[in-house]
């Protein structure tokens, strides 16, 4: 084990670092047998198929026992967080409890071991569980149709934009081809309206953070096709302005969407379909709660409007006479990834929609506004926050001042690893220098808050006092701070001991 | 009902004095006020919500009424396959520090999670013999697409070519992706024999060509010959992807020995369940020199601050959190968990045991394909093209009353193909035997087409 100096707190003592696993290549021992596959002789298949079809050796996989398999990865798992194990307070991307119980959802044979090619009679079950999953949804939101097809937030806005490129097409207004994204969107935004083959005009905002009215009203002309916006955006901020916003897209002709990655502030309170939005994402692996799996598979159904809900993607799921089937209408913008839907995913979603009901949802965006103003207030004159009064599910602080001494946000970041956390979002949204982005979710305690708070504040504190021990930091994880700039200017993507 | 908040009434009391409001409704007075939107479906429909027993008692109701596997023998594949999932792959990847962590930004806190991508993305490059692959995209349909993507902006051109070969759904998922960037999409016919020929290549490969794209096998089973086709493409500066199935890649020559540029595939055959269709795990790999033109994300081997080797995501310049409209895509949430799955059940079955199923996949197709065009009136519609784990049965009957003639009778035979390919294909369908089909069911299936010939 690695010993390194603990200096926090200004005293010094000696810490050990975990170790770090060997890869599955450095363990490999050739000829080592793993569990027994069905199946045969590969050589006995080999020579009858025609040699120039035949890959010349086998791949360089590892070789190991299952025992040794099973060790490597709860090993692994050891060396990194989630919610499960810490406080992860990550703004954005609402890391809330994944409930266990819906873990069992995924599992039950009749939709875990279900062909998607199964005719329709033999998957009446599963239609039905997505038919309800869609009128969930579209209560939730206040729409008219929901698509259950996109894999994650960004298909979600990807599709879209392809709707409301359709809908102006079937309108044969072809000059509608710029997409409006205020400065604080999220990046999926400009990059989804960029594959969807329209233009991006960045709208800016003012200096509470909120779109400013009048460069919106400037940016708005008739070749906007849809104004994208995070609600509330990603400053957690509710846009003071939003109902004189919607007046102006609507006057001016254009779509208006909604980004719901923060919709776990106002879900079951405000439904966006009443706001005024024709195109609104969700994410399920944000506010309903399934499990993020360190970066995927995510969900984001989207919503629309009865005008719009010709355009969505195919498959469609169609009730007729007590009997489901699946249909691709006629103008559809076609599909969007193979089969259905992340149905796994969805199904956990819909049972959670389904065991917390109107009320339950309705409190699980109460307590998250709750938590989050509480730990606003905690750390108040801590450092700076952008915006004033009341926030929403999260806020936004600064680290600038911290700058002087030549830190940044991140820096606080990795102290806060080191104090028994995952950090907040750093460096997001753009338009606040040093930003850290902090929502606490409704699953966490006061305690946790509290003890949260008082840790952030000594962590400042300690910025100011010795700037340089945050450098250092963290201290106390499997590897201190890796160089990246060194692993993207030659960058190492494969072990080199399989090659 | 249960919301999982862990609030007592007192601390709820305590939180809400600390910030200065009466209330918890108080803190929607930053909203506005709204009135539903006429025609819009009532919240109530949300229902007043149920316990863990009831949850998962309905969920149950819903299932049973689902043909899954231990209901219908599965001989079902076009792009979904029933493979063997060891029992440890499960009890790993459900692990709360992989299962409920998110994208490993921060690396010094996520080093499994990072080592574990990095093992992936080796352990795939080298299953399709190429320099690299990303962590994941959505699936195997949006990766080809991603990847047509990558060849139209290296090369600036607008026309892409794909193999017939390929599964129409995927065909079409790419025409959605390009559906505003106007490119011309040309197909390439599979010649009467269920292979590509290279003089109908020819005809179409020039210079105004991104890209062609090869399927290994192709939808309906035939192993195409990609001989010389690389040279051709790279002749006239296009690209040449191929989509290959990676559990037949423990057996068929690999993207990378056939010269492939990019090399993409659907993970799900890798050891994940059917899944009812998803989520599913999108593979892409491709040449080192393609490195800062493909999506999604990388993890890369590096050194920390003390000299040790560490794991880190990587070229992220190249992403939509810093690029914006101008990263090579969209793509933020991908596939993690499902590919630490594919991994585990790689590291778990060795290469040995991954040739085992795919050579047994093999075998087993072909004792399924030999008994059942020994039946009369029966064929297999390309009788002279190698074939890998499916094969096209041609017939009389209609392959739509046949299938669920034999659905009745607990299997999924093989796939209609006339709703997906048109009326001319009425008596054709999509067969399909993996490893894990036994010699009882074989003989199962076969005496129960005996038995539908037999009546129809």
């Amino acid at each position: 084990m690695t010993q390194v100096e603990d200096i926090r707190d200004g005293e010094e003592r000696v810490i050990e670092r975990p170790p770090m696993e060997p890869t599955l290549w450095e363990k490999s021992r050739r000829g080592t047998k793993g569990v027994c596959s069905p199946g045969t002789d590969p050589q006995a298949v080999a020579i009858k198929i025609p040699a120039q079809l035949l890959r010349s050796e086998p791949p360089s996989l590892p070789e190991l026992s299952e025992l040794e398999v099973v060790r490597h990865f709860t090993r692994l798992s050891h060396l990194s967080r989630g919610v499960d194990t810490h406080f992860y307070p990550l703004g954005s991307c609402t890391m809330k409890y994944n409930p266990k119980v819906m873990d069992r959802i995924p599992e039950i044979p009749g939709f875990r071991d279900l062909h998607p090619r199964m005719d329709s009679e033999g998957m009446q079950g599963l239609l039905e569980a997505l038919s309800i999953c869609e009128e969930s949804l579209a209560s939730l939101m206040g729409m008219d149709a929901v698509t259950l097809a996109p894999a994650a937030g960004a298909h979600g806005e990807l599709a879209g934009i392809l709707i409301a490129r359709r809908y102006f097409e079937s309108k044969k207004d072809r000059t509608r081809t710029e997409i409006l994204i205020p400065d604080s969107a999220h990046g999926t935004n400009p990059a989804s309206a960029a594959m969807g083959g329209v233009s991006v005009r960045v709208v800016a905002s003012g200096p509470d953070g909120g779109v400013d009215l009048d460069s919106l009203r400037d940016a708005l002309s008739e070749r906007t096709a849809m104004v994208m916006m995070t609600v509330p955006n990603t400053l957690g901020l509710f846009e003071k302005n939003l109902k004189e916003m919607i007046a102006l897209v609507r006057s001016a002709g254009a779509l208006l969407y909604m980004d719901g990655a923060n919709f776990n502030a106002f879900m079951g309170v405000l439904r966006p379909g009443d706001l005024g939005f024709d195109i609104v994402h969700i994410n399920t692996h944000k506010t309903l709660a399934t499990p993020h799996g360190g970066g995927g598979p995510g969900s984001g159904p989207v919503g629309v409007t009865r005008e719009l809900a010709p355009f969505l993607p195919s498959p469609r799921v169609i009730k007729e006479e007590g009997r489901y089937r699946l249909a691709n209408p006629e103008g559809s913008i076609g599909p969007l990834r193979s089969f259905i839907g992340s149905t796994l995913v969805l199904l956990r979603a819909l049972g959670y929609m389904k065991m917390l009901g109107k009320s339950g949802l309705r409190d699980v965006s109460l307590y998250a506004l709750l938590n989050a103003n509480y730990l606003r207030v905690l750390l108040d004159g801590v450092l700076p926050r952008k915006g004033e009064g009341l926030c929403a599910h999260e806020f936004v602080l600064s680290a600038k001042e911290f700058s002087n001494h030549g830190l940044h946000a991140s820096d606080v970041a990795k102290e806060i690893l080191d104090a028994g956390y995952y950090a907040p979002t750093v460096s997001f949204p753009l338009i606040v220098p040093e930003a850290l982005m902090v929502e606490p979710t409704e699953t966490e305690s006061k305690e946790t808050l509290d003890r949260f708070a008082r840790d952030f504040r000594t962590i400042c504190e300690k910025a100011r006092r010795s700037p340089e021990a945050l450098k250092g930091a963290p201290r106390r994880t499997p590897v201190s701070r890796p160089d990246e700039v060194g692993a993207a200017r030659d960058p190492i993507l494969t072990d080199p001991r399989s090659l | 009902m249960a919301s999982f908040i862990p609030h007592t009434p007192e601390e709820t009391g305590e939180m809400l004095t600390r910030i200065g409001l009466k209330s918890i409704e108080d803190l929607l007075l930053q909203f506005p006020a709204t009135n539903p939107r006429p025609g819009a479906p009532d919240l109530s429909l949300l229902g007043e919500g149920m316990d863990e027993r009831a949850l998962l008692r309905w969920f149950a109701g819903l299932a049973e009424k689902n043909k899954d596997a231990s209901r219908a023998v599965v001989f079902r594949g076009a792009g979904s396959y029933d493979h063997f999932i060891p029992s440890a792959t499960g009890a790993l990847v459900s692990r709360g520090e992989f299962l409920t962590s998110y994208t490993p930004y921060q690396p010094e806190a996520s080093q499994g999670l990072l080592q574990a991508i990095f093992e992936f993305q080796t352990a795939i490059s080298r299953l399709y013999g190429m320099d690299l692959s990303n962590a994941s995209l959505y699936d195997g349909a949006t990766a080809l697409a991603e990847a047509v993507l990558v060849a139209i902006r290296e090369t600036g051109r607008s026309r892409i070519l794909l193999s017939e070969g390929l599964d129409p759904m995927i065909r079409e998922v790419v025409h959605t992706y390009l559906e505003g960037l106007s490119i011309k999409i040309d197909l390439l016919p599979l010649g009467q024999g269920g292979q590509s020929t290279p003089e109908s290549l020819k005809e179409r490969v020039d210079e105004s060509l991104a890209c062609f794209v090869g399927a290994i096998p192709t939808f309906f089973g035939t192993i195409d010959d990609f001989n010389g086709v690389a040279d051709l493409l790279h002749g006239v500066g296009a690209l040449f992807l191929l989509h290959a199935n990676p559990h037949a890649l423990a057996l068929l020559r690999t993207p990378g020995e056939w010269g492939a540029d990019i090399a993409t595939g659907e993970g799900q055959s890798l050891g994940l369940p059917l899944s009812s269709g998803g989520p599913y795990l999108g593979l892409m790999t491709a040449r080192k020199k393609y490195v800062r033109r493909i999506p999604g994300r990388l993890a890369g081997l590096t050194k920390d601050s003390e000299g040790r080797p560490c794991f880190v995501l990587t070229l992220q310049a190249r992403e939509q959190h810093i690029r914006r409209e101008k990263a090579n895509s969209n793509i933020c949430s991908n596939e993690t968990l499902l590919g630490i799955a594919a991994l585990v059940n790689m590291a778990l079955l060795g290469p040995g045991g991954l040739a085992r199923a795919a050579a047994g996949s093999w075998k087993n197709a072909h004792e399924l394909e030999k008994r059942l065009t020994a039946l009369p009136g029966v064929r297999n519609l390309f009788p002279d093209a190698p074939f890998f784990h499916e094969f096209v049965l041609e017939m009389t009957p209609s392959a739509k009353r046949m299938s669920q003639f034999l659905l009745e009778r607990g299997i999924l035979g093989g796939l209609p193909l006339e709703p997906i390919l048109g009326s001319s294909w009425s008596g054709r369908s999509l067969w399909c035997a993996t490893e894990v089909r036994t010699e009882e069911e074989i003989s199962q299936a076969v005496d129960l087409v005996r038995e539908f010939l037999r009546q129809h």
